[in-house]
């Protein structure tokens, strides 16, 4: 990225306050823009909607619902994401075997990197 | 035939003679009035007698039990009245002991048509009914185990394309056969191949089958087998047949799968709870330069999510009775000094998630109120009050922290993260309105979170 882009935006979804907020300390350290976030499937769908977003971080579990329709409508929006999740890989349906997830707890590195490759699909 | 015109007759009869007193078996004859008139070696020596003893004599004379003679008695009358042979088996004690004989009278038809004697062949024939008894004992025992086993019990033909379900579980609803294609409509689709290449393996090893999968039952319903067949062969063939047992071991898979879904159910858990730790981490140690107060700030929010983790388990993670928050929140101070706190309102459960949130909210306050607000010096006193309301039709929860009679109040030049934690948390996690307010005559903080449909409150 160079100085004269507009730093990218991300979308928030995840049901946990604190990694809201740490996510948010987090991503302007990056060269990141939080543009907003959810912590439900509806609240999330809802704010898409309207958002003008680059990117997203969407955690799989929000409060015991699996995040999968977020997942789906970024996708047809054609915004890319990563999870974050607890369980690992293979918690996720087939449609999304190819996604990029972020185990957590991630380090500061971890989400650089995955961010990076998200903005540069190979 | 060589010889003069009597030879014949005369080698029959050395012929006959031969080999009635050769035989093992005993052969005899009697009279229309049931004397013995002929009785071969072997009867002799059965009854210990000579000839001379023995002949003209009936059963009764002879030595017979009375039952024994009275029976032949009988079956001499029989076979002169029908014309027809009599077979019987009977026990009798003799010079060879206690044997059991299979007997066949027959009639001796004379020239003129009539009855005219009465002979008979008896055969020992102990060993082979000991056999027989045997074996129908262990018939019947292996039979009452196959009934008695909780097991589903088969039997297949040498390449399993026929099976029997002999006995055991009614896994099926009824024994018998199953359709040449049970293997798809029996097995489990995800099963089958598995299934199908350990027959494959058993049949080319000839040795036992064994698999653990999925069948139909009865019901429709899938049940979880451990299945094994042994192959039966004959000494030095080829295998026959197939005996086996399916084990019903649902109840054992469906522990296996409840433990597995708690495990990662638990990691998913402790991971979401170390990356919460992280955040309080790099929150609390972010941009300080008291490193020890920050430290001390850290270890108290640590314990805050402890205890709100414990009320949480007291109630097995389903809820958390928003006393128990509030009291365990402020317990440090409410236990030294209850009458500085004014606590009420309604008994209400809150899920989890708003517990945890609304937990480390509440230690927060109670920090700040102990440092600088209305716990730092007396009569300072805080009151927390909450009730059940209807906001626009929806229960909604309003809760209020009120600190009195402190020292005054200054507000922060700036907002640390334990304002942040307030205001940012609460709204995320419990979906509502917070005001939190530096009143110069005490803190205040005014928390609207609508409760979950249904309505959680108690």
């Amino acid at each position: 990225m160079t100085t004269t882009d507009p730093a990218p935006r991300v979308f928030i979804v995840e049901d946990e306050s604190m990694l809201v907020m740490l996510l948010e300390d987090l991503l302007p350290t990056l060269g990141y823009d939080v543009a907003g976030s959810a912590g439900s499937v509806d609240q999330a769908l809802a704010e898409l909607a309207e958002a003008e977003i680059d990117l997203a971080v969407v955690d799989v579990n929000l409060a015991g619902t699996p995040s999968f329709p977020v997942a789906d409508a970024l996708r047809e929006r054609g915004v890319p994401f990563l999870f974050t999740t607890g369980y690992g890989q293979q918690g996720l349906p087939d449609r999304f075997a190819d996604a990029h997830v972020l185990a957590k707890p991630f380090r500061r590195q971890d989400i650089e990197v995955a961010l990076t490759r998200l903005r540069s699909p190979v | 035939m060589a010889g003069g015109a009597h030879a014949p007759a005369e080698q029959r009869v050395r012929l006959y003679e031969t080999l009635l007193q050769t035989t093992p078996d005993l052969v005899y004859m009697w009279d229309l009035q049931h004397r013995f008139t002929y009785a071969n070696a072997a009867l002799l020596a059965m009854w210990g007698m000579t000839w001379d003893e023995a002949i003209g004599k009936t059963c009764l004379e002879i030595g017979y039990e009375p039952w024994h003679a009275a029976m032949h008695d009988r079956e001499i009358d029989q076979v002169i009245a029908t014309r027809q042979p009599v077979r019987g088996d009977v026990p009798f004690n003799g010079t060879n002991g206690h044997r059991i004989y299979d007997y066949l009278l027959v009639p001796v038809i004379g020239p003129s048509g009539e009855v005219e004697a009465v002979a008979g062949t008896t055969r020992d024939v102990t060993e082979r009914k000991r056999h027989e008894e045997a074996r129908r004992k262990s018939e019947e025992r292996l039979a009452a185990m196959v009934d008695a086993t909780s097991d589903l019990v088969y039997r297949t033909n040498q390449d399993w394309s026929e099976v029997d379900i002999v006995g055991g579980s009614l896994l099926f609803g009824r024994h018998g056969s199953l359709t040449p294609d049970w293997l798809d409509v029996l097995i489990h689709p995800d099963d089958r191949d598995q299934v199908a290449e350990a027959i494959t393996r058993a049949r080319a090893t000839q040795t036992p089958f064994s698999a653990e999968h999925r069948l139909r039952s009865e019901d429709g319903s899938w049940a979880w087998v451990s299945s094994r067949a042994v192959p039966i062969r004959p000494i030095g063939g080829d295998v026959t047949e197939w005996f086996g047992a399916a084990t019903d071991i649902t109840a054992r898979r469906q522990h296996e799968e409840h433990q597995r879904l708690l495990l990662n159910e638990l990691n998913h858990r402790v991971k979401n709870t170390l990356a919460i730790v992280q955040s309080l981490a790099l929150q609390t140690l972010r941009g300080t330069d008291d490193m020890g107060l920050a430290c001390d700030r850290f270890e108290a929010r640590l314990h805050a999510l402890a205890q709100a983790h414990d009320v949480l388990t007291r109630q097995q993670w389903e809820h958390a009775p928003l006393g128990d928050i509030v009291r365990t929140a402020v317990a440090p101070c409410l236990l030294a000094d209850p009458e500085r706190f004014d606590i009420d309102g309604p008994e209400m459960q809150l899920d989890p998630q708003r517990a945890l949130a609304l937990s480390m909210a509440l230690h927060e306050l109670f920090t700040n109120a102990m440092k600088y607000g209305a716990l730092s010096a007396r009569p300072g006193r805080v009151c927390i009050h909450w009730r059940a309301e209807a906001v626009q039709g929806r229960r909604t929860l309003v809760l209020s922290w009120q600190e009195r009679d402190g020292p005054p109040v200054t507000a922060p030049a700036h907002r640390g993260f334990g304002s942040r934690l307030i205001e940012r948390g609460l709204r995320h996690d419990l979906g509502g309105d917070v005001a939190l307010d530096f009143n110069t005559t005490g803190v205040t903080c005014r928390i609207t979170a609508p409760m979950p449909d249904p309505g959680v409150a108690a």
